[in-house]
């Protein structure tokens, strides 16, 4: 089952990008991409939605974004970072790179976006497949390869205590995936784990992958 | 548990790094040295230089002074502990009367030996010490060792002492004397040398108690005696002379004050008031301006005398230089100009005042202006807002020079072209005389008169060309009136043509977008509502950029002399909403119009520069603020009409209100104001007979407002 995937855009002039929204809700179904020219209500939509599968596209240039806090696609993608690590995050720029100060470049490469797309230079089915390049990225990631396992359980399942950690908290799946989204200790404890196990297990019994 | 730690240690190529490589020039060396004596409170430094031209096989340069002397220990615990702190320790350098405040800071002059030469010996003496001590240091041992594959230290490097015995006790002082000397000296880079060891200390404040240098090269024995203590020239053949002091009182500072300069347009003189003390702190100002005329006769008196300049402004901290001075021609711009006087004049045309204009002396003291530090190149100072300010204060100061260079140059100006007419008046005058010359002379010596002839026919040819060469300038007036009208809409053009690129980046982006769908798309029943949207889109950006391109193209038909009648509320609406449409749009400024109409008779094309001008300067007002508003609104009073134009940006400062309209004032270089905009406002509608000043700001708190009155009536 494929999780629907959602596409935020935050832009204080999305007016040029109004053919490549067209063709994203195309690819991906009409209520797919949500537009905000205002970076706190975008932000505290990503924040609360942390669990769904989320692809952020930000502009570079917020010159008139509504939140005045916000002067650039950098500040909100520092305050993104500062909850996950995980979010997938494509920053959007009418500025050739080499007019992009390179102190921001050396902050965009620390904060681990994906890459960029050119507002003018990049034609429109261009920026569709860097979306498209985007979301099979994301699709390797373990919080999102966790999900899909997760949501072929049943209901009832996904709420069965899972797991115990040694002060007597219970963690059904749906926590699990709740903390490694939101990258809480337990939740990168958990990654870790889950990605050595995975890994000892390739290496020993090859029937132990079977699904 | 024991630690593990690492140490700093330091290659041996280090001597190189704060020695020749930081030192730029060795004329700088050689000042750094002479400052170390200053502090030694020496009273003589002796600089020698032999044989130094032109090769350099026995070359030796020594420079020696009767200061305090160094001890081993001193030597040891300061001297060759580099980046010795002990001078700052305290901020004066003892013991009285010198009271000298330390002029080398960072410990690291003495390195400046490296610049002149590859091998030095430090011979040194206290007062009441028996022995006089010997150090060398051998920099080219260090380069051998530098150029070897394994690692050697700095600190390793074993530098040899011994002692000599005194001959007098009460002897004491230092001697640098300095060999393998690196690069030759020519007569003229002693000759700049010399003068600018000169400018040490001011030459209109001499220390007490003294600091003589004196200067001996064996090869030029006449003009460098070594005997006579080199003496600043008296500042002579000056056209115009100011001065500026600070005043504090500790203890009602309100009666603090620092003076400025300023220029009276009535009285046509240079006068001084009263301001607060700066952010920078205190400081004293002298400014010698040079005239045409002054320069010439200041260039006559000192060709003959060798390598004076006028080279602009030199700043002085306890009463010895600080700013730099380098060697020859090839730095001379780079380097003299460090408060970036010149800098401006690359913009510029007639009125600026650059380096070659004056002389200035800029007094500083470390107690009154601390912020203002030597950067560690000793070639400029450290970047701080402090000197920063300072920077902009002097060069103010110089806006009152440049005043009476203006005026002077429209005074000239206005003198010659009453002289050029009353010239056409002396030769009426002329020739009615010789008319009448001519009837005495019929009656009483007929026989002159065919030499009156020839006379009277010459009178008339040289007043006929006469007559010609005074129509002429008078032409050239006014084609150079014309082509600076034609410069100034072209530069309106260009800037327009700025502002409107990123947006119209923006439209044709978002067209070539949609079309770019419609190939890919059309025909597709699902997108039948998207390919209307995009349709009406298309034609909306279109049309707007339309608007850009007709206002190109009227300033390539405009011709400057085409006078006809317009209405100024049209004009403006299309300006504002049409015109300035997608710039505004891109910026997120709402344009607001309230004018009553009018049709006025005028330059249309002028008035729309005026505007273009005006909406320029506010946009780059309004770059930061949120909700960005332009309005402009007029009504028709008796003799005119006004117009008020405003913005809510950061408005202007106080006390620049005038000086904003001048030709290249501007306070907005960063943004690419070239300072010009108000300056052809002002100049179009000077052309329409009108005025523009500044008015009380509409927008509160921050705005501007622009009152523009055109009459109706014009001649």
């Amino acid at each position: 089952m494929n999780v629907p995937i959602q596409i935020i855009i935050i832009d204080d002039k999305p007016l040029a990008l109004n053919t490549f929204i067209t063709e994203l809700e195309i690819v991906y179904g009409e209520n797919s991409v949500q537009i905000f020219n205002d970076s706190k209500i975008g932000l505290d939509y990503i924040f609360d939605n942390l669990t769904k599968k989320m692809i952020v596209i930000l502009d570079y240039d917020l010159s008139q974004n509504k939140y005045d806090e916000d002067k650039t696609g950098l500040d909100v993608l520092k305050k993104i970072r500062e909850k996950t690590s995980l979010l997938t995050v494509i920053i959007c720029t009418t500025k050739p790179l080499n007019e992009i100060p390179p102190l921001d470049l050396v902050a965009f490469i620390n904060n681990h976006i994906f890459t960029f797309i050119d507002k003018f230079g990049d034609e429109t089915m261009g920026k569709v497949e860097i979306v498209e390049k985007a979301v099979l990225f994301m699709n390797k990631q373990i919080d999102t390869v966790l999900e899909e396992w997760i949501l072929r359980r049943t209901a009832t399942e996904r709420e069965i205590p899972h797991m115990k950690t040694k002060s007597g908290k219970t963690y059904s799946l749906n926590d699990l995936l709740f903390e490694i989204r939101n990258q809480t200790p337990l939740g990168i404890e958990l990654q870790t784990n889950m990605l050595n196990i995975t890994i000892d297990s390739l290496t020993r019994d090859k029937e132990q992958l079977n699904d | 548990m024991k630690k593990n730690t690492l140490n700093w240690r330091f290659d041996v190529n280090t001597f190189r790094l704060i020695g020749r490589d930081l030192i730029t020039d060795r004329i700088t060396a050689i000042f750094e040295l002479v400052k170390n004596s200053y502090d030694a409170n020496a009273q003589k430094v002796e600089v020698k230089l032999f044989d130094v031209v032109p090769n350099l096989l026995h070359s030796k340069i020594i420079i020696k002074d009767d200061g305090l002397g160094m001890s081993l220990d001193d030597i040891q615990n300061k001297w060759m502990v580099v980046g010795t702190a002990s001078k700052r320790q305290t901020s004066m350098s003892s013991p009285a009367p010198y009271n000298r405040k330390y002029v080398g800071e960072k410990g690291i002059g003495r390195f400046a030996v490296d610049k002149l030469g590859g091998n030095v010996v430090i011979r040194t003496k206290k007062e009441g010490e028996k022995q006089w001590l010997n150090v060398e240091l051998n920099w080219e041992n260090y380069e051998k060792l530098a150029e070897q594959q394994e690692l050697t230290l700095f600190t390793d490097v074993e530098n040899a002492y011994f002692f000599e015995d005194a001959e007098n006790e009460n002897e004491h002082g230092t001697e640098l004397i300095i060999t393998k000397i690196r690069e030759t000296w020519t007569e003229s880079s002693l000759q700049r040398l010399s003068k600018e060891l000169t400018k040490i200390v001011s030459p209109l404040h001499p220390l007490n108690p003294p600091f003589h240098i004196c200067l001996y090269a064996n090869e030029f024995e006449k003009q460098f005696d070594g005997k006579t203590p080199l003496v600043a020239d008296i500042i002579d053949f000056y056209s115009h002379k100011a001065e500026i002091k600070y005043h504090i009182d500790k203890e009602n500072p309100e009666n603090s004050y620092q003076e400025v300069l300023s220029f009276d347009t009535v009285k046509k003189i240079i006068y001084t008031t009263k301001k607060t003390i700066q952010l920078f702190g205190g400081i004293s100002m002298q400014l010698f301006y040079f005239n045409l005329e002054a320069k010439a006769k200041f260039n006559k008196y000192y060709s003959s005398v060798g390598d004076t300049r006028i080279d602009g402004i030199k700043i002085y901290r306890d009463g010895v230089v600080t700013t730099p001075f380098a060697e020859m021609e090839e730095h001379r711009e780079r380097k003299k100009d460090i408060l970036g006087i010149d800098k401006r004049l690359r913009r510029d045309t007639f009125t600026r005042i650059s380096i070659g204009d004056i002389l200035g002396m800029v007094y500083i003291t470390k107690e009154q202006n601390p912020q203002i530090t030597d950067a560690t190149g000793r070639q400029d100072f450290k970047d701080t807002k402090q000197y920063r300010e300072l920077k902009e204060f002097i060069i103010e100061q110089l806006y009152a020079f440049e005043q009476v260079k203006l005026f002077e140059r429209s005074e000239k100006s206005n003198i010659v072209s009453t002289n050029l007419e009353k010239g056409k008046e002396n030769f009426e005058n002329f020739e009615n005389q010789v008319k009448n010359l001519e009837k005495e002379i019929n009656k009483l010596k007929p026989e002159l008169k065919p030499a009156l002839v020839s006379l009277k026919q010459e009178i008339k040819e040289t007043k006929e060309v006469y007559k010609k060469g005074v129509d002429l300038i008078n032409e050239e007036r006014k084609e150079f009136v014309r082509k600076e009208s034609m410069y100034l809409s072209l530069l309106s053009t260009q800037m327009y043509s700025v502002q409107v690129a990123h947006a119209m980046r923006t439209k044709i982006g978002s067209v070539k977008d949609m079309a770019d769908f419609f190939s890919r798309r059309y025909p597709d029943e699902k997108f039948e509502a998207k390919f209307k949207e995009y349709a009406k889109l298309i034609h909306t950006e279109l049309q707007e950029l339309q608007h850009v391109t007709d206002f190109m193209l009227s300033y390539a038909k405009a011709d400057m002399k085409d006078i006809k009648e317009f209405n100024i509320k049209k004009t403006i609406e299309e300006l504002l909403n049409k015109t300035y449409e997608i710039p505004f749009g891109d910026s997120g400024i709402t344009p607001i119009i309230e004018m009553k109409d009018c049709v006025i008779s005028g330059h249309k094309q002028f008035f729309k520069d005026i505007f273009q001008q005006l909406i320029s300067n506010s946009m780059k007002a309004l770059e930061n603020i949120k909700d960005k508003k332009i309005r402009c609104s007029g009504y028709a009073e008796k003799d005119g009409y006004v117009i008020l134009f405003s913005d809510n940006g950061y408005g202007i400062a106080p006390g620049k209100e005038d000086r904003i309209f001048d030709m290249f004032y501007t306070t907005t270089a960063e943004q690419g104001g070239a300072g010009i905009g108000l300056w052809v406002a002002k100049n179009r509608i000077a052309a329409l007979e009108g005025t523009i000043q500044v008015v009380e700001n509409e927008f509160k708190p921050t705005g501007a407002t622009f009152k523009i009155t055109i009459p109706f009536n014009r001649k």
